[in-house]
Parts: C-alpha cells; sequence; structure tokens
C-alpha cells in the first residue's frame, strides 16, 4: 500500500499554551512528564522437549489471539555452500516447498491457503529456516505439511528446471536494483571470493546446480540433530508435544557428510579504498562503508549493541541526526553488525542525493573517527541504553517474533537465558566499554567504501576530498 | 510468558465477522478530539495513535506531498519541546515512534513501555497545540530535503517505483485529489512556505479533526485523566469537511506506455472501484486474491507456474474515502510480450465473472485474509490502527464492522458489476 513513513528562528504566532477550562484541571505542564517505574518485564520461558531422533522443540503459551508460530532452523545457511556452488543453501530452501510427501508444488499451496496458513522458506548465514502462521484450529494439519517440507521435499525435476529459471530471471534484474548491486559488491570487496561471505549466487553457479546436488545438500544439513522447532502462540506443550511428534517423528538422524560448522577467518583490509560502482543517472548514491566486524559469540556482544545504538542504530543516532537530520542529505543512514557464526560485517550506510556524495562520505568518517576519539556523553549512553533494554518488550511482543528470536538464539546455541540477562548486561555497559569496543572494532582507516551512483556526477567529488584512492568498477562484476 | 487474557473469543474456524473483538471505551473531548482506550495487559507496553483526518487528498494543486511533508515536520519540536527532544525522550524511554502519510489520513504513533504512556500523550498533546510556536524556515528546509530524498529513494531510484504516480494520474482526471502521489512532485516540495505549515495546521491538525487511540497495557479511568489534562485546554478549530468530489467514470480502456531501465517488462492493469465500507469491498478483495494472491490463485497457477513467461504477479484492492484502486500487476520474464500477459489476464477475469468460484476456492481465500486480519491484531500497534481505521472509515459505526468476505459457500455476487465500468489502464516497463 502507498504508505509514505517519515521516516529555526522565525516564529509566527503565539498560540495560548494554556486555556483554563471549566472544570478546573491542572495546567498544561511545561516539562515532560517524569517516567514512572519502568514495568517489570516478562521474557518467554519455553518448555523445552527433545524428539528420540535428536530434534529440540521449544513451546512458548501466548493465548492473546488463537494463532501459533512456528519456526524450525537447521543447518543449511549460507555459510554451507559449497566454495563453487554459490546459492546451493539458498536454490535448496526455495525448493522446500515445490513439492513434498508425494505432494505437488500446487497441491501443497492449495492445502496451505484452504488452512489459512502462510508457510515460507529460505536461508540466513547459518541457518535454513522454515516459518509457519496458522489460526490454531488449524495447527495440526499445517504442522503435517510443514513436516514434509522440511523432511520430505521432492525436489521434483521439472520444478528444479522452473525455479532455476526463475533464479536466473531474479539475478538478470538485480542489476537494476541498486541496494542488490551495493549488497554484493561490498560484501565481496570485505571478503573476497575465498571467504564464504565474499561469495555471491551468479548466474554461472545457477546454471550448475542441479537435483543430485540439492538432495545431497538437504541430506547433509537438514537432520533433526542440526534443528530446532518453536511454537509460540495459543499452544501448550502437554497437548501439542504428540501431534509435534506425529509430525516430526519420521525424520531420520542421518548419518556422516557433514562436517560441524567453522568460522572462516575474516581478511584484514589494509588502507581505506573507495570503489565506484557506476550508476548512470541514478538519482542517489548507495554507500556502504566498513569492514569484517565480529561473531555472534564475541564477549562484547552487549558493548557493541549499545555502541551501535548510538552510532547508527536508532533514529536519533549519530549517523542519522547527522546525514538526515542535520544535512538532509539522506531519507536515513545507519550502521550494523551483523554477527554471525563467524565474524559478519560492520556497515555504515545510507542512500543520498547523487549531488552531495561526497559531502556524505565526509560526514559518515568524521562519525565513524569521532565515536573512537571523543568521549561518549552520559545522557546519550542512557538514552541508547535504556532505548535497546526497555525496548525488549516490543521486540517480543508477537508469536512470530518470539518464534524468531528464540530460533536464532539456538542457531548460536543460546537459549532463553540470554532474555533473562539481557536487561541488566546492557545497563551495565559502561563509558569506558563503548570507547575501548569502538576503538576495536570500528576501523574506518582500514575499510571499505563502495558507492553505486551516477559516476560522471560524484567521481569528481569522491577524488577531491583526498580520503583514499577511487577505483571505479562495472556492475557486471557484482551482478552476473 | 504471559499472562492470560483473551480479548478474542474464537468459537469455530472459520472465523466470524462478529467473533473477531477487541473491547474499548470511546469518549470525546469538549473541543472535539474522539479517543479510543483498549485495554490489553497481554504485554507491558502501550501503543499511542492519532489519526488526523488529512492527506494528500485534501491538497491543492501546485502544493502536492505537502501533507506528508507536514508530518515530517510534526517531529521536529513544539512549544515545550526542544528540537531532536521528541525521539530522544521516548527512545530514552525505551519506545519507538513514527508516522504515516496515505490520501485520506496522517497518523502519528508510539509504541512505549507501559510507564511511559503519559510521555507519549505529552508530547503528543504539545504538538497538537504547540506546533507552530517553535516553527522555523530551518526545520521546513531540512525536512524538506529529508522527503526529497524520500522520493528519490523509494521512487525515483526503484524499479518500478514511479508507478504509483503514474497510476494515480491515470485513474483520476487532474481536478481530483487523489491524481497525484502522495509523495507530491519535487517543484512542489520546492514550493512550500512556512504559511503553508501554518495555514495547513491550523485547518486540519485542530481535536475536533483528529482521532486519539491507546491500547495496551493501560488503566482507562487514568488515560482519560490524562487527555482530559494534555489535550483538553486545545481549542477547537473550524469544521473540517471531507473532499466529497466524484471522479467521473472512466469512459474507455486506456493504454499507457513507460519506457524505465529495468530489465523486466511489467504489465499494470488498473481499475477504480469501490470506496472503504463498500457493500462490494470484500468481493473485490476476494477476487484480488483468487486471482492473483500467492501460490494458489489462478493468475500465478496460469502465468508462473504453467505459461512460465512471468516472474510474478500480484493483485491489491485499496478502498479509500472516495473511491478503491485495484491494481494488478504481472512482471514478465526477459522478452516476453506484454500484450500475451494482458490478455491472459482478461481472459481470467471473463471466466469469473462467467462462472462463480468454486466453494473451496473461495474457502482459500477467506481463509488466508482472516489469517491475515487476526495477525494484524497481535500487536498493541495493530490493534490501535485497526481502531482508527475503523472509527475513521466505519463512521459512528466504528468497530467491529470487518467485512471479512462472506464464510458462506455462495459465491460473492458483484465480480463482474464492480468491473463493468472502470478501466485498464496499462503501463509498460
Amino acid at each position: 500500500m502507498p504508505l509514505l513513513a517519515r521516516r529555526q528562528a522565525s516564529r509566527l504566532q503565539r498560540l495560548p499554551l494554556y486555556q483554563p477550562t471549566p472544570a478546573a484541571q491542572p495546567a498544561f505542564p511545561t516539562t515532560a512528564p517524569a517516567l514512572g517505574t519502568a514495568p517489570t518485564i516478562q521474557v518467554p520461558d519455553p518448555v523445552r522437549r527433545t524428539l528420540p531422533n535428536g530434534l529440540t522443540v521449544l513451546y512458548v503459551t501466548q493465548r492473546e489471539l488463537p494463532v501459533v508460530s512456528a519456526t524450525l532452523v537447521t543447518r543449511g545457511g549460507t555459510s554451507d555452500d559449497p566454495a563453487s556452488r554459490p546459492g546451493l543453501a539458498s536454490f535448496t530452501a526455495n525448493m522446500l516447498d515445490e513439492g513434498a510427501g508425494g505432494k505437488s508444488a500446487l497441491e501443497l499451496a492449495n492445502a496451505l491457503d484452504l488452512l489459512g496458513a502462510s508457510l515460507s522458506t529460505g536461508t540466513g548465514w547459518d541457518a535454513a529456516q522454515v516459518d509457519l502462521y496458522v489460526l490454531r484450529s488449524n495447527l495440526p494439519r499445517a504442522l503435517g505439511l510443514m513436516a514434509d517440507v522440511v523432511v520430505r521435499p521432492d525436489f521434483p525435476a521439472k520444478e528444479v528446471t522452473r525455479i532455476r529459471d526463475e533464479r536466473l530471471t531474479n539475478l538478470a534484474r538485480a542489476k537494476d536494483e541498486p541496494t542488490a548491486i551495493a549488497a554484493n559488491a561490498y560484501q565481496s570487496l570485505v571478503y573476497g571470493a575465498s571467504h564464504p561471505y565474499g561469495r555471491f549466487a551468479t548466474a554461472e553457479a545457477t546454471r550448475g546446480i542441479d537435483r543430485g546436488q540439492m538432495v545431497n545438500f538437504h541430506r547433509s544439513f537438514y537432520r533433526p540433530g542440526f534443528a530446532t522447532l518453536v511454537l509460540a502462540g495459543d499452544v501448550d506443550a502437554e497437548a501439542m508435544h504428540p501431534i509435534v511428534e506425529r509430525a516430526f517423528g519420521g525424520w531420520q538422524r542421518g548419518t556422516g557428510g557433514a562436517a560441524a560448522p567453522v568460522a572462516t577467518p575474516a581478511p584484514n583490509i589494509g588502507t581505506t579504498t573507495i570503489i565506484l560502482v557506476d550508476k548512470p543517472g541514478a538519482a542517489q548514491s548507495e554507500i556502504r562503508i566498513g569492514h569484517p566486524g565480529v561473531a555472534r559469540d564475541n564477549p562484547d556482544y552487549f558493548p557493541l549493541l549499545v555502541l551501535n545504538t548510538l552510532l547508527g542504530g536508532s533514529f536519533t543516532s549519530r549517523l542519522n541526526t547527522n546525514l538526515r537530520e542535520a544535512h538532509g542529505y539522506s531519507y536515513g543512514a545507519r550502521s550494523s553488525f551483523d554477527m554471525r557464526r563467524g565474524a559478519g560485517p560492520f556497515t555504515a550506510q545510507a542512500a543520498v542525493v547523487t549531488a552531495k556524495t561526497d559531502s556524505a562520505v565526509i560526514e559518515f568518517f568524521n562519525e565513524l573517527r569521532r565515536i573512537r576519539t571523543e568521549p561518549i556523553p552520559q545522557d546519550e549512553l542512557e538514552r541508547a541504553k535504556r532505548y535497546v533494554a526497555l525496548g525488549l518488550p516490543q521486540r517480543l511482543e508477537t508469536t512470530s517474533q518470539v518464534a524468531g528470536q528464540l530460533a536464532n538464539l539456538s542457531v548460536y546455541g543460546l537459549d532463553a537465558n540470554f532474555f533473562e540477562e539481557y536487561v541488566p548486561r546492557v545497563m551495565a555497559v559502561t563509558p569506558a566499554d563503548v570507547r575501548r569496543v569502538a576503538n576495536q572494532h570500528i576501523r574506518p582507516d582500514r575499510s571499505v567504501v563502495v558507492v553505486v551512483g551516477d559516476r560522471k556526477t560524484v567521481e569528481a567529488g569522491l577524488r577531491a576530498i583526498g580520503l583514499a584512492p577511487v577505483e571505479v568498477r562495472d556492475v557486471a562484476e557484482f551482478v552476473r | 510468558m504471559k499472562r492470560l487474557l483473551l480479548p478474542l473469543a474464537l468459537l469455530a474456524a472459520p472465523l466470524a465477522a462478529q467473533d473477531v473483538n477487541i473491547p474499548h471505551t470511546t469518549f470525546t473531548l469538549p473541543n472535539g478530539l474522539r479517543v479510543i482506550v483498549a485495554e490489553d495487559k497481554s504485554t507491558p507496553i502501550a501503543a499511542v495513535n492519532v489519526w488526523y483526518h488529512v492527506g494528500s487528498g485534501f491538497e491543492q494543486p501546485g502544493r502536492t506531498g505537502f501533507a506528508h511533508l507536514f508530518e515530517h515536520i510534526m517531529f521536529e519540536g513544539s512549544a515545550n519541546v526542544p528540537e531532536g527532544d521528541f525521539d530522544k525522550l521516548l527512545e530514552a524511554a525505551g519506545g519507538n515512534n513514527n508516522g504515516s502519510t496515505t490520501q485520506d489520513r496522517t497518523n502519528y504513533y508510539a509504541i512505549v513501555p507501559s510507564n511511559a504512556v503519559d510521555l507519549a500523550l505529552w508530547l503528543e498533546a504539545d504538538r497538537m497545540g504547540g506546533l507552530l510556536q517553535t516553527m522555523s524556515p530551518t526545520k521546513l528546509d531540512i525536512q524538506r530535503d529529508v522527503v526529497k530524498n524520500e522520493r528519490r529513494q523509494s521512487y525515483e531510484n526503484r524499479p518500478y517505483g514511479m508507478l504509483q504516480e503514474i497510476a494515480a494520474e491515470a485513474l483520476y482526471p487532474k481536478s481530483h485529489p487523489y491524481s497525484w502521489s502522495t509523495i507530491g512532485s519535487m517543484a512542489d516540495l520546492t514550493s512550500a512556505t512556512l504559511e503553508d505549515v501554518s495555514g495547513f495546521f491550523r485547518t486540519y491538525y485542530v481535536p475536533n479533526n483528529a482521532v486519539l487511540t491507546v491500547a495496551g497495557d493501560v488503566n482507562t479511568a487514568q488515560v482519560r485523566q490524562l487527555v482530559e489534562r494534555y489535550f483538553g485546554w486545545i481549542p477547537r478549530g473550524p469544521d473540517v469537511a471531507k473532499p466529497r468530489i466524484q471522479a467521473p467514470q472512466i469512459p474507455a480502456t486506456r493504454y499507457i506506455t513507460r519506457e524505465d531501465r529495468v530489465t523486466l517488462p511489467q504489465v499494470n492493469i488498473l481499475w477504480r472501484t469501490s470506496p472503504r465500507f463498500s457493500p462490494d469491498e470484500a468481493a473485490i478483495d476476494a477476487l484480488a486474491q483468487i486471482l492473483a494472491g500467492g501460490k494458489s490463485s489462478r493468475l500465478y497457477q496460469r502465468l508462473v507456474y504453467t505459461e512460465q513467461n512471468a516472474q510474478m504477479v500480484s493483485a491489491f484492492n485499496w478502498a479509500k474515502l472516495l473511491s478503491g484502486d485495484l491494481f494488478m500487476t504481472v512482471r514478465g520474464k526477459q522478452n516476453v510480450n506484454l500484450n500475451v500477459l494482458e490478455r491472459a489476464v482478461m481472459e481470467e477475469i471473463a471466466k469469473i465473472a462467467a462462472t462463480p468460484p468454486s466453494a473451496e476456492e473461495l474457502q482459500r481465500v477467506v481463509n488466508s485474509i482472516q489469517t491475515e486480519f487476526v495477525g494484524s491484531l497481535e500487536t498493541v500497534g495493530g490493534k490501535a490502527d485497526q481502531l482508527n481505521s475503523y472509527m475513521y472509515y466505519g463512521g459512528s459505526r466504528g468497530w467491529p464492522r470487518r467485512t471479512l468476505p462472506a464464510t458462506g459457500h455462495s459465491p460473492p455476487p458483484t465480480f463482474s458489476g464492480s468491473l463493468g465500468n472502470t478501466l485498464p489502464t496499462r503501463t509498460e516497463s
């Protein structure tokens, strides 16, 4: 739906601040009301069961509405792609609901819709994931279909051919999308083709993926011992567990093949370089700045969370305040630490008006340097901590949020205890912690800068700022 | 994990419209501000959600995009809130906030821990009562630049991003306020003045043109007390007239071709349909879903699955105050002739006009729509927005009046009628 989300001196007229009402209301206060005591935060307390085949099942009861979200994660994420077959994990996940358990692709689709159920499949870096959302009354039948999709995908040959063609078409159109070009360019320049995080799917690799490879990939990585199923919503463990057992009990343990996941060490970036990818006539430049960051198991997880919040993880963050609210260069600027099993990237990013591309890059670097060198004001730090800590209930409000978050924790060997200690650990972060992790994990002088934009307008300016050498590269190098 | 509460009684699946309920209280202040409070203690958070009954459909030619630009300015401080503090105060309380603009309305919301409802109401009242006291040319200029960047990011620099604007111009005559896009033109954004800001505020941002909804972990009596104190003093404004303009019927099918630097050709077939809560709205929603909603839809199965000459199909009926727009989009594979795709769409429409969908086919779309609707009530924010939507579009009947498609097995009655007097407009990319 076309719905736009938003996100000093000439006084026009004094309006009355306060007009007494007959009811003799107390005056409208001219200062913000004090916050009362923050409510007690309730965090998910899942019931944990294990099936004889090794599948971990978590149940979280949320009875507000008669709906259930089920999320299953297993190995088989993008990091498990063979070096020569980038895209295999994603293609495999894509195929799961294109024929399974003897039901054709269309039979599955029709059956799910008749139950009013939505089911989706996909991959992250560290896991493959299947999500189901359905009214409670239809859960048992929908769960049976979900199990077919996860455990018994048929990979019908004609559907493999059809989906391959769809994926090739998507790759062909990716070059229309500045964000897709920027994403591929950034990851390949930060990590290089020899690192799993630097590879991306190409037409050539996609044409080389066949049914047999997907069957093998599924056999290797989709295993109950590698998987966790979370059900959140109008369910209780006692009533549901037999139904889950019936659906997923036939999933074979599997043997051999899959090596334990290893995190490939990230490359070292020596000096900062600006890579300009020409997109003639672009109204904006897509900017990505950064380098390898940290893994999910980094002991500084909480200081990094707070650091990123005040740098580029909230509306009032430094990057957004600078590039959007102070300069009007962008609709929004942000940063992130993408924490994976290995060290995923730290990225600062924005889409900026073409004419201000060089100025925007300067402001990015000003902020990346300032956060390392200047003390963090206490009120700014407190705001970031409170935003992160007190915002937790909003991130655990819906059944799909709860299922998704618990499933994600399980991928990294964590459980609901994470939420128990979340608030105190966020609130314990000190200014010194933030300075320390900023110095350690933000490296403006050893970064990759990717600019996808109109070369003829932006190149001279990018060279003139003298920040780093500028290399011009072709879109076809990154989307192919 | 959560305290048990059942605001929604479900007797059996599929749902019937009367089974979906959100208990709530409404009252009106002497200045005309209408207030809805819905207690829901399942999570210790609450939504404070205001709908001002103004959107781009209230704009004048030459000032397109102004309602949305104004939305941005609302976050830049007010009488007692220095610039920047609106967001800082809410973030420091653990809250999130945003706003959005459509043709018909502009909404503002904060989702906060329950102890910060007081703060969120105060911030909302301060800008409703005192936005202009701290207005400045700089605030306008910066947000003008931000909005221009929003236009570049979401429209100009995005493949097929200009479709909305082309569709608005194609579906409505120039004199109709739905004939321009909500983001507005660059030239009109440049033209907006401080006088426009004050005039718009005094005309539309009056308590009698707003509905405030608070949903979540709150006490209704306490909310009422706070609302009376914070909003009660704000003077009522002149009554605001909703646009009543009728667009003439579209006389004949028109084809519009737009070249763009994109790899895949796309055909968009657009119709004008009925306003929100018209008797046939649910049937048109169901029609859109039957034709192109997901993998069990007719056009997906024909064009994407069987003939494999389309990359995706979609259909969406967007019913508004004055009329609805039905968008059907088919994105072809490379080098596919769009005439072939258009013909397929028309054939499928002719089929369904001649022969009603089967009971099972109808049941599929009804069940999917119902699950999606119930899902929209999972958050306090979604609940508040739905209540506000029903108040606005449903009038005094308000909630609950969801026109869930009929759950019986009789086919929706008005497929051909609702499409008969409207026109396909084709854009090629």
